[in-house]
């Protein structure tokens, strides 16, 4: 039957040799060894006809060219995927930024963990209060290093005047204008990009 | 400085446009590579955008001195193997669905259009019977002539196991072949056809 591909198996030691053939990979003397063992042996010379046939077939297939419009889309997936970025990153900013420079201002005044501690009235399951433990001690040992810097400022306060105290708040007031304006240009930035497109 | 270079630094300062050129230039082996894959056309136009976002964002990761095609090339190849290894875990495959059916167009064709598409089935559904890491070094070798050291390259393997490879992927092709042809499905037909025509 002319279809038929293989009858049996091809020899081992020349199985490989026909995909290097193919490959150009072999020496002169290699593939004269290989055309002389196709001319005696049936199963081995059945494979070398599929894999020709396999290659005429696939080398005669041209490449396939996208849809048109294919550039212009993924331009706009591109921006479209930048502009989400700055979103995730802006809200993600806003909440550890503010929550740091809360901490950072409000330390200088009181104590801040302790108020926690209210809220496992209102957390019941294990988990919960398992990770809002987590939270206090990372706070608590947060706040023992800002407890060392607030001595520091109120034995400023006390010795030389109240302008260390006063410079420490303005310079949490700059900080916290500066980290405002880039926010709000992170935030305000995709939806000009938006507009653009 | 080849333009091509060109408009990789201007990419490099968030030049947009240039790096349209660039997908531009590229977008025909990028999809061909995803398409052969992945196997049909849904699927190919998805992988081959991502392919491109993802050459956008890794574009400083690039090394001048390699062929961009070469590396355009192998970000696709990885993604879309991770792909299809993803795909086994779906609940319904497309690779379950023969894609010599999957691909063709049902309307009535002029006999030549009816032969490419034969012949295009026929392709995708011997490339479909190769395993990912199998299927990728086999596309290629065929359609983009990648010597064993470029194959090497693009999918981070030796050369040897580029060699073994392309041996163990062409065995098969010739199993998978052979098979369709016992199952009575006109694969081999296809080839023969091309075959004739191609040669």
């Amino acid at each position: 039957m002319m279809l038929k591909m293989r009858t049996s198996k091809p020899c081992p030691q020349f199985s490989e040799r026909m995909s290097l053939a193919l490959d150009h990979q072999l020496s002169a003397a290699e593939e004269r060894e290989l055309r002389d063992h196709l001319r005696t042996c049936n199963a081995c010379r059945a494979q070398w006809d599929a894999l020709q046939r396999i290659e005429r077939l696939f080398t005669s297939t041209p490449l396939i060219a996208p849809p048109a419009g294919f550039a212009a889309r993924v331009s706009a997936r591109l921006v479209r995927r930048e502009s989400r970025q700055p979103i995730v990153f802006g809200v993600l900013s806003l909440v550890v930024g503010t929550f740091i420079l809360g901490f950072i201002a409000l330390a200088s005044v009181r104590e801040i963990t302790p108020s926690l501690y209210s809220l496992y009235l209102l957390v019941t399951t294990p988990a919960a209060r398992h990770g809002l433990t987590v939270v206090t001690e990372l706070l608590s040992l947060a706040e023992s290093v800002l407890s060392a810097l607030r001595l520091a400022i109120i034995a400023c306060v006390r010795s030389p005047g109240v302008m260390v105290y006063l410079i420490y708040n303005l310079t949490v007031v700059v900080l916290t204008a500066l980290w405002l304006r880039v926010l709000i240009g992170r935030l305000l930035r995709p939806v000009s990009v938006l507009r653009q497109a | 400085m080849e333009q091509e270079q060109v408009w990789i630094q201007q990419a490099l300062r968030g030049d947009k446009e240039a790096f349209t050129r660039l997908i531009e230039a590229y977008q025909t082996p990028v999809y061909n590579l995803a398409y052969r894959m992945l196997g049909n056309v849904q699927e190919a136009e998805d992988a081959a955008q991502e392919a491109f976002i993802r050459a956008y964002t890794r574009l400083r990761t690039y090394d001048p001195t390699r062929k961009f095609a070469s590396w355009l090339l192998s970000i696709t190849s990885h993604y879309c193997i991770d792909r299809l290894r993803r795909r086994r875990f779906n609940l319904v495959s497309l690779e379950e669905l023969p894609p010599w059916q999957g691909v063709a167009s049902e309307r009535p064709q002029p006999e030549e259009r009816l032969i490419e598409n034969q012949k295009r089935d026929a392709v995708q559904a011997l490339l479909s019977a190769l395993p990912p890491h199998y299927r990728a070094p086999v596309i290629l070798r065929y359609w983009y002539a990648f010597s064993y050291k470029e194959i090497a390259e693009a999918m981070e393997l030796t050369e040897s196991a580029v060699k073994s490879r392309l041996h163990r992927a062409r065995e098969m092709l010739v199993h998978a072949a052979a098979q369709a042809d016992e199952g009575g499905i006109p694969i081999i037909a296809s080839a023969v056809q091309a075959a004739r025509g191609g040669g």
